[in-house]
């Protein structure tokens, strides 16, 4: 069985917070660097539906409670008494029965088709799976003292999720070298290698992200959705199939644009709607 | 004339060309090719380094572009930084000149070390003979803009050009090993280095210490590693995210010791299984 998550009134593993279009999620286990245990990567894999099925939210932020860690990746104290406990003599055994038992390693945003805009403010320590997480965001703001590092080579483990994004925003050249030492990168090497968009200092994060996200909202989310979309279906085709997928859903004909077109004429501020 | 050599030691794979000035001609591919094969088939070899004799890592073709174009192309049907698949990883120790189809054999390997004697170009003059795996390995490695820089620009780049790029991993100073990390399972998570110090500097040297460094970690996740990055390049982002290849490291025996080291603080015994 899946362990539910262990939220209660006084302190929720995820703290989830909106402010006007905006969901803040906070992932609230500082004791023990954010780690995905304690029924934090069950409450991780429901936020992302959560946010994504809500027509009234329009931007997602993730981050990590304190000033330690934005997530260390898997509880590997916690998987190691699961494993004990499971009986299992095999690591094909255990991954079966974590299978069966609904614990799905996919729990990233890229994982869900979730076309809105999704910002990570990365507050600390960001390794393994909280860096896999990261780069499924579709902007990343790095603290100063934080950094981040794919170490699953030093445990035997894969990376599997997000292995892909990795190449697709550093290339190749730097991306096998990540991987293969496992050692973290500062904020500044990460914004060098594309890994991350903007360094800022302790304990800024979640503010800047917040600027970002109010600014976002302040766009047609149609556009942003579209956006989202093409980049994505854009990767691994024919750029003539590429271009020609432009024609598709086109933006211009929603309700969006239709009001930002009316509000530019009036001079007005636009108040964008979701579609 | 070049000589390849395969030779392992422990589980290090070394494929040397020996020659004062190699440059690539048809027998020189064919036994580069074999050597590579030979890393591919041999289960005991998790790592290999490339390496050659001379101040230069190696230049372009050593014949002209003569005969038939039917001829050119069998002439050039082992072109030096084609594509072997090995799912481990490999080594580029570079020194001096490293151009033409030495830069595809080198953007061919997984990782580049090069001392600061290095120096890199396509070597492009527009004549017959000129590697066309170029342009493939530069536009994954780095991106189409210094893919056209490069090939069209013909410009030399030294090694701290080449290091910002992300051609060179790391570069190689003259200094003091730095000592393994201590046997109490907790690799030290220190940031990601550029440099590597060997007491003489050279490349050759600091890609065999790189290796051993890299050797302490799973060769499992390694090898899935590389197969993801390689076998997702043209395919469908979402699509990326559903292959299933190789060996699942999270299904493996090394990811129990992984795991198990850790909480134990000892350092893991990996069986590549």
């Amino acid at each position: 069985m899946a362990q539910a998550p262990t939220e209660t009134a006084a302190a929720p593993i995820l703290i989830k917070e909106r402010d006007d279009g905006i969901f803040i999620a906070r992932m609230n286990r500082p004791e023990r660097m954010n780690a995905m245990g304690g029924g934090l990567r069950e409450a991780l894999e429901d936020v992302w539906f959560e946010f994504r099925d809500d027509a009234t939210l329009k931007v997602m932020i993730i981050t990590g409670v304190g000033d330690r860690a934005f997530c260390a990746g898997a509880d590997l104290r916690e998987n190691d008494r699961k494993a004990r406990e499971l009986g299992a003599q095999s690591a094909q055994a255990l991954l079966d029965a974590q299978r069966a038992a609904g614990i799905a390693p996919s729990f990233t945003a890229n994982n869900f088709h979730l076309y809105k805009p999704v910002i990570a403010a990365i507050n600390g320590w960001c390794l393994a799976g909280g860096c896999e997480m990261a780069m499924g965001c579709d902007i990343r703001i790095i603290e100063r003292h934080a950094k981040m590092g794919l170490p699953e080579v030093k445990r035997g483990m894969g990376a599997k999720n997000t292995t892909h994004k990795l190449y697709f925003l550093t290339y190749l050249a730097s991306g096998l070298e990540i991987v293969w030492t496992g050692d973290p990168l500062s904020a500044e090497r990460a914004v060098e290698l594309g890994m991350a968009n903007e360094v800022v200092a302790t304990g800024q994060s979640l503010a800047r992200a917040m600027e970002i996200a109010r600014d976002i909202c302040r766009r047609p989310m149609a556009y942003m959705r579209y956006h989202k979309e093409r980049v994505f279906q854009s990767v691994g085709v024919p750029l003539a199939q590429a271009l020609a997928m432009e024609q598709r859903f086109p933006p211009h004909e929603s309700e969006d644009y239709r009001r930002g077109l009316q509000a530019s004429l009036a001079a007005k501020l636009p108040g964008w709607p979701n579609p | 004339m070049a000589k390849v050599s395969y030779t392992r030691q422990d589980r290090t794979a070394r494929v040397h060309i020996s020659g004062a000035q190699p440059v690539f001609d048809v027998q020189m591919r064919r036994e580069l090719n074999q050597a590579l094969l030979q890393y591919k088939a041999d289960s005991d070899a998790w790592m290999a380094v490339i390496s050659s004799d001379g101040p230069d890592f190696a230049g372009g073709p050593g014949e002209p572009a003569t005969g038939s174009l039917r001829e050119q192309h069998e002439r050039y049907a082992l072109w030096a930084g084609g594509y072997v698949e090995a799912w481990k990883p490999t080594l580029c120790a570079i020194q001096g000149q490293c151009r033409g189809e030495g830069l595809a054999l080198a953007l061919s390997c997984d990782l580049r070390v090069a001392d600061e004697t290095a120096s890199f170009s396509t070597d492009f003059s527009g004549g017959a003979g000129e590697p066309d795996v170029l342009a493939a390995w530069l536009l994954n490695l780095v991106g189409a803009a210094k893919t056209f820089e490069m090939l069209w620009l013909n410009r030399t780049y030294n090694v701290h050009e080449a290091q910002r790029m992300g051609l060179v991993n790391r570069l190689a100073t003259r200094g003091a090993y730095k000592p393994l990390p201590p046997e109490d399972g907790r690799f030290p998570m220190a940031v990601m280095g550029a440099t590597i110090a060997v007491p003489q500097g050279d490349a050759i040297t600091a890609a065999l210490k790189f290796a051993e460094e890299l050797l302490l970690y799973a060769p499992v996740t390694r090898n899935f590693q590389k197969e993801i990055a390689l076998r997702s390049i043209g395919v469908p982002f979402h699509y990326a995210q559903t292959l299933e290849l190789g060996p699942n490291p999270y299904a493996s025996e090394d990811r129990i010791e992984g795991t198990r080291a850790f909480v134990e603080n000892r350092r893991p015994v990996w069986h590549n299984r």
